[in-house]
């Protein structure tokens, strides 16, 4: 999580964002904890930044901009890879993230093109890149697309983007007080899904948070969660998030439905369960 | 843990073959039905005479098989021949009867069941109660549909039977025996290919919810082991032999394979992969998982004994019942003990939340007690909460009984409670007699918090969070049961307001009666209900197949409705009234205080205009009895063996 940024047009911190009722970095870096087991935050010496719970490097480097942060965390993440993000995505989609990831493997970069641009605050990077970044630092080519001319970097196209990310939330980020106004209005429904039985077993856990575009469908956010818990996938759900008749879904606990136009509301907890309830 | 499809098949495909070999001995259901006698059909029952120890086959009308089937629906109509008027649940006159089905004994998965059909001494009216496996594919090869035990053994008795007759051996030794050890002595007497049933000590001194127990399994509402240990009977052993013949066996077992497939699919993966343990967790978010005898509909301690951290911490592996593709018996080990015994939904209600217990080692060591001593675990939780109830509102001191020594949480004072009753010692005679009984018996407004309908304990389901299944536990044949009534599906159903009463439910609660009825008289088992899209047609295909008969969906759907009316016929005969159908005084004065339930409640009045519309998508009167057109309808007289 890149999180050093001047944000001079912004005119305001934009980890200090007031989004979705918690400041941006906050609601950044959770995203990153549903993709990945650890996630690092690369600030500026000094700088005051919210509490995540995350690691908080220090760059020092605040007017060298993001390639001094990918040099940061590629040093001291102490993982072979990151994913480098910077903390105006406020739709990061978890699945993108596991899925440029995976895409990774085998490669010095991953770095997505959505709408004919790269975007290199949006890509992993392999510590095997560490030197070409010191010597782009050193050369003052801070750019970091410059990082996608030194390695073997494995471009992830808009038809593999939609498979983990059908809106292109990820892509979704702010720079200026009119973006951050538009975006506020755009937050999508954040629903949780509650699973029993065999769709917790599966999963390997009992909650599953997904974001749903407005106007948010129960059919989008089974779909977000095939997408966030694959292993549902199969059994429980079809890649569309179409549930097999076995299971339904309860809307808080009070009404049962498999009507995947259902309207949600953001804050909904939706019980996903064997259609067998009871003996 | 979770048996794919492919696993299922292979591991499975020969299983069939090598239990119904191992248990049923030649494929009878392989050869075509001999005679007059339809096919899966005898045509004839056995009667033991325990008292002047002689025994009879009696043919059966080839038309009551057909209106009746088999299983709790047949067992219904030959109690109401069998059993006089009036009769003594625990005397002499009362008849016990192990009924079986048409469907046992083939190669259709989940078949190997038979059913415990008696006057309840719990209740005072009609109880059928399943059991399965090895042991119900044996009773298929003694020779008949139906034995009927009556009588009382002047000494303590087993029979042994086989397809030719009864014999009648002194079961003085076994007396005072567990049921699965009495089991395993007359196992190493006779052969490995016998099968007994037996009561424990619960059943021998004639605790009101005692149960049957074979092969790990037990017929357990209804307090038929204590009708049995009234007949000095401890123990049925059968001789393994063959079945009757299919009329189409060639379709039977294509019909079987689908059916096998399907039990191997989504429809089934819960029971597979954590059994109905895994209820508990759903349940209490919920908020219809009864807590503290009913006062609460969530429970704090509920995460330690979902189904899901048992199975993470615990689980040793997952058994399955004979002729059985679905495998749902999930058997846990005692972090404390080390034993492991099977837990179900049920059990794990009544010695948990329903008594304030949260440690699963204290539910498991109670489950393996039940086991032991032959106790229902639902009545025997349901009791011992109220007692604990009465406890806590000095209601036993006022009545004069000794301190109980027992409280909400106290697993320990749980387990003795269990031993005492079974024992019928000190406080645990009281309690061997049922919450109703012994409300009555310790007064005081205790009646007050016996959660019971006709003297039956209630089941997991709280009525006030599901109110289509309030109308199911309410009007229940045998009492307060979640096999009879499976109306809680339709509170689980979209378009269905769980939390409020309305006049649909009369209909609702009717057509799932309905629907277990014809499962509970084929027999199915009701974990496969999700793999059929029409049970009525998937099952008259199975009949057809097995029977030879032109059964129709139709034809099964009246059935169905038929066995509901059987066994209310038999209850109007032993004086039931209107007042008998309704729920516990908590139910209908106190509303829930947790969960998605809070403040919820459900009036006398609802219940009534729900019962009420019961009665009318049965076709009763508005009392509830029986009208002259249904019984015409449903040619209960000619059932009944009664003159129209």
């Amino acid at each position: 999580m890149l999180a050093g940024g001047l944000s001079s047009r912004m005119q305001r911190p934009k980890a200090w964002l007031p989004f979705g009722g918690q400041p941006l970095l906050v609601r950044v870096v959770e995203a990153l904890r549903r993709a990945f087991e650890h996630v690092v935050v690369v600030g500026a010496e000094g700088q005051d930044l919210p509490f995540t719970g995350a690691t908080v490097l220090r760059d020092g480097l605040a007017a060298r901009g993001p390639l001094a942060g990918i040099q940061a965390a590629l040093i001291g993440a102490g993982t072979p890879a990151v994913f480098a993000v910077s903390c105006d995505a406020p739709f990061l989609q978890p699945a993108l993230a596991r899925h440029m990831a995976h895409l990774a493997e085998g490669h010095d970069a991953a770095v997505p093109r959505w709408q004919d641009r790269l975007h290199p605050l949006l890509a992993v990077y392999s510590t095997r890149l560490l030197p070409a970044v010191s010597r782009l630092l050193k050369e003052d080519r801070l750019r970091p697309v410059f990082l996608l001319d030194e390695g073997d970097v494995r471009i992830v196209e808009e038809d593999e983007i939609l498979a983990a990310d059908p809106h292109g939330l990820s892509f979704c980020n702010m720079n200026s007080p009119d973006e951050y106004a538009a975006a506020v209005e755009a937050i999508p429904v954040r629903v949780t899904f509650e699973l029993f039985g065999p769709p917790r077993l599966l999963a390997g856990g009992s909650e599953v948070a997904v974001d749903v575009p407005r106007p948010a469908l129960l059919g989008s956010a089974l779909a977000a969660l095939a997408r966030e818990a694959p292993a549902l996938v199969g059994s429980v759900l079809d890649v569309h998030g179409i549930p097999s008749p076995a299971y339904l879904v309860s809307v808080n606990g009070r009404e049962f439905t498999v009507d995947r136009g259902r309207t949600l509301a953001d804050g909904d907890r939706l019980l996903l369960l064997s259609a067998s309830a009871g003996g | 843990m979770i048996a794919g499809n492919e696993e299922g098949r292979a591991a499975l495909a020969s299983l069939f073959e090598d239990r119904l070999t191992r248990a049923g001995g030649p494929l009878g259901w392989r050869s075509a039905p001999a005679g007059e006698v339809p096919g899966g059909y005898w045509g004839r029952l056995l009667h033991v005479d325990l008292a002047r120890r002689r025994w009879e086959f009696l043919p059966l009308e080839e038309q009551l098989l057909r209106r009746t089937i088999g299983g709790g629906s047949l067992g219904a109509a030959l109690l109401h021949r069998w059993c006089p008027a009036g009769a003594d649940p625990l005397g002499p006159e009362n008849p016990l009867l192990l009924v079986t089905s048409p469907l046992l004994g083939t190669p259709l998965t989940t078949t190997a069941k038979y059913t415990v059909v008696t006057k309840s001494p719990l209740t005072g009216f009609i109880t059928d109660s399943l059991s399965s496996s090895f042991f119900a594919l044996a009773l298929k090869g003694c020779g008949a549909d139906a034995v009927v035990l009556t009588g009382r053994a002047s000494q303590p008795t087993w029979l042994e039977l086989d397809g030719s007759g009864v014999r009648f051996h002194d079961a003085r030794a076994l007396w005072g025996r567990p049921a699965g050890e009495a089991a395993r002595t007359l196992r190493d007497r006779l052969g490995r290919r016998v099968r007994v049933a037996a009561i424990g000590p619960a059943g021998e001194r004639l605790v009101r919810f005692a149960t049957i127990s074979n092969d790990r399994r037990h017929a357990g509402r209804g307090g038929v082991g204590a009708v049995m240990g009234s007949k000095n009977l401890k123990a049925v052993a059968v001789h393994s032999g063959p079945v009757p013949g299919a009329a189409d066996p060639q379709a039977l077992l294509e019909i079987a394979a689908r059916v096998r497939e399907r039990s191997l699919g989504p429809a089934t993966l819960k029971y597979r992969s954590l059994g109905t343990t895994a209820n508990v967790a759903l349940f209490n978010r919920l908020a219809a998982l009864p807590s503290y005898n009913f006062r609460r509909s969530t429970f704090d301690g509920a995460e330690r004994l979902t189904g899901e951290t048992l199975a993470a911490e615990r689980r040793v592996k997952r058994l399955s019942c004979a002729g059985c593709t679905v495998g749902c018996e999930h058997v846990f080990k005692s972090a404390k003990t080390g034993g492991a015994g099977r837990l179900e939904y049920e059990t794990l209600f009544a010695l948990g939340p329903l008594l304030g217990v949260s440690d699963p080692d204290a539910v498991l060591q109670s489950a393996q007690l039940c086991d032991l001593l032959g106790l229902d675990t639902i009545s025997a939780g349901g009791t011992i909460a109220w007692a604990l109830e009465a406890e806590e509102k000095g209601l036993f001191a006022r009545a004069g009984f000794a301190p109980l020594q027992a409280r909400f949480g106290d697993g320990e004072g749980v387990a003795r409670l269990l031993t005492s009753i079974a024992e019928r010692r000190g406080v645990g005679d009281l309690l061997a007699e049922g919450s109703l009984r012994a409300a009555r018996t310790v007064g005081g407004g205790s009646e007050h918090y016996a959660m019971q309908v006709k003297g039956m304990e209630l089941p997991g389901y709280e009525p006030r969070s599901l109110q289509t299944m309030a109308v199911g536990l309410a009007v229940g044949s045998r009492g307060a049961c979640h096999n009879r009534s499976g109306a809680y599906e339709a509170d689980f159903s979209p378009g269905v307001d769980r939390l409020r009463a309305d006049e649909t439910r009369g209909r609702l609660a009717a057509e799932s009666e309905d629907r277990s009825s014809l499962m509970d008289s084929l027999v199915l088992c009701k974990f496969l209900r999700h793999c059929f899209e029409d049970v009525y047609e998937q099952g008259a295909e199975m009949m057809r197949a097995v029977t030879g008969w032109d059964v129709t969906p139709a034809e099964l759907r009246t059935t169905a409705e038929r066995a509901t009316s059987l066994k209310k016929a038999f209850n109007l005969r032993e004086g039931w009234t209107p007042a008998d159908d309704t729920l516990p005084e908590r139910i209908l004065t106190e509303s829930l205080p947790s969960g998605v339930a809070a403040g919820v409640s459900l009036t006398r009045e609802d219940l009534r205009m729900m019962i009420d519309a019961y009665y009318e998508a049965r076709g009763w009167a508005k009392d509830g009895t029986i009208t002259p057109a249904t019984r015409q309808r449903l040619d209960l007289a000619g059932v009944l063996g009664e003159s129209s």
